[in-house]
């Protein structure tokens, strides 16, 4: 084996074991990230006992009008509309959309397009779909 | 939740099979998108009842295959003359990723599977090394049936809470990811373990 080739080869195992190092480095940062992940999620009862887990999962394709906060910017009104349950005309009706795309627009396009800015249309929307609540019931 | 996101899943909750089928495919081929929670999305949107959960899985399947195979293709059919008109060196380290892959070219493409954006990288060397077409499509196949569903089905068993807990998954998915940048890198070095190599020895 030459000397240059030897230097070369010597060279790359010192970058292989920087790599090696970092990449090590990298694992623990993550494996911390993952611990204050995992505390958070605790915290907020979403990991509890195994009984409460089960429970909370049995249920989880359900939402209620009571989970309205759960509307997100990126969701179309068809999807609001399906997961809540409601009329399609109901939504469009009370928060009075004039959009011809409606109900396959989203609520960030429908802000944007109606001048109106989300911290308004939101909270809106959630009174909406809460206020649905006792007719659906 | 960052924009590319936020436009990724209002695509998919407009165009739905269509979208999920462009987004996987793509990120199959090469660009760097957030698929798994895209895949974890149309989980959870399938146990929802707005999407179905088997063509959500058929639809994932056949983009993510068809966007490995097009990786494949694409490295063997250009990979060689491109490396040679541009005078590519190739270093050593990649000849013995290469030599690794041609010695165990299942495992693989199967386990890289799991791993993010490894299965592009295996997907480029498979076909750059010209594993066959048959192995390259029955292990990619096999391994993305499995990887794509237990995303999707995690999806669907949490539903409602799919947000909460996409945080949590991303770190997991980049701790899969360093094991593997470790074991490419122990791979490369050539070091063996000191008991793997008695063992080997006495053997």
């Amino acid at each position: 084996m030459s000397d240059a080739h030897h230097h070369g080869y010597a060279g790359m195992n010192r970058f292989l074991k920087i790599a090696f190092a970092i990449a090590v480095l990298a694992l623990a940062v993550l494996f911390f990230l993952f611990l204050g992940q995992y505390r958070t999620l605790q915290r907020e009862h979403y990991l509890g006992t195994r009984s409460s887990m089960l429970t909370a999962l049995k249920s989880r394709g359900a939402v209620t009008p009571a989970d309205a906060t759960f509307i997100q910017p990126w969701m179309t009104f068809d999807y609001v509309n399906h997961i809540f349950s409601l009329p399609p005309a109901y939504l469009q009706a009370t928060i009075a959309i004039t959009d011809a795309r409606y109900p396959r627009l989203t609520i960030e396009e429908y802000a944007e397009d109606a001048h109106l800015s989300l911290s308004t249309l939101l909270p809106q929307l959630q009174q909406a779909v809460a206020s649905h609540a006792p007719q659906s019931q | 939740m960052n924009e590319i996101l936020a436009a990724l899943l209002s695509f998919l909750l407009l165009y739905k099979y269509v979208a999920l089928f462009l987004i996987i495919f793509f990120s199959a081929v090469i660009l760097p998108l957030p698929d798994n929670t895209v895949l974890l999305a149309a989980g959870a949107f399938a146990s929802q009842g707005y999407l179905s959960f088997w063509l959500s899985f058929i639809t994932v399947l056949l983009a993510n295959v068809l966007g490995d195979c097009f990786d494949y293709f694409l490295a063997k059919r250009y990979g060689p003359s491109v490396t040679k008109r541009l005078h590519v060196k190739i270093p050593w380290y990649i000849d013995r990723l290469d030599r690794y892959i041609r010695n165990h070219p299942r495992k693989t493409i199967f386990f890289t599977r799991f791993i993010g954006t490894a299965d592009v990288i295996a997907n480029l060397l498979a076909g750059f090394i010209k594993v066959s077409w048959q192995e390259f499509l029955l292990w990619d196949t096999l391994g993305n049936i499995l990887s794509l569903f237990y995303i999707l089905y995690l999806g669907y068993f949490l539903g409602i809470y799919w947000m909460t807990f996409s945080g949590i998954l991303s770190i997991v998915g980049w701790i899969f990811f360093v094991i593997f940048a470790i074991a490419v890198i122990t791979i490369v070095s050539g070091y063996r373990p000191r008991l793997l190599t008695k063992k080997i020895t006495d053997a």
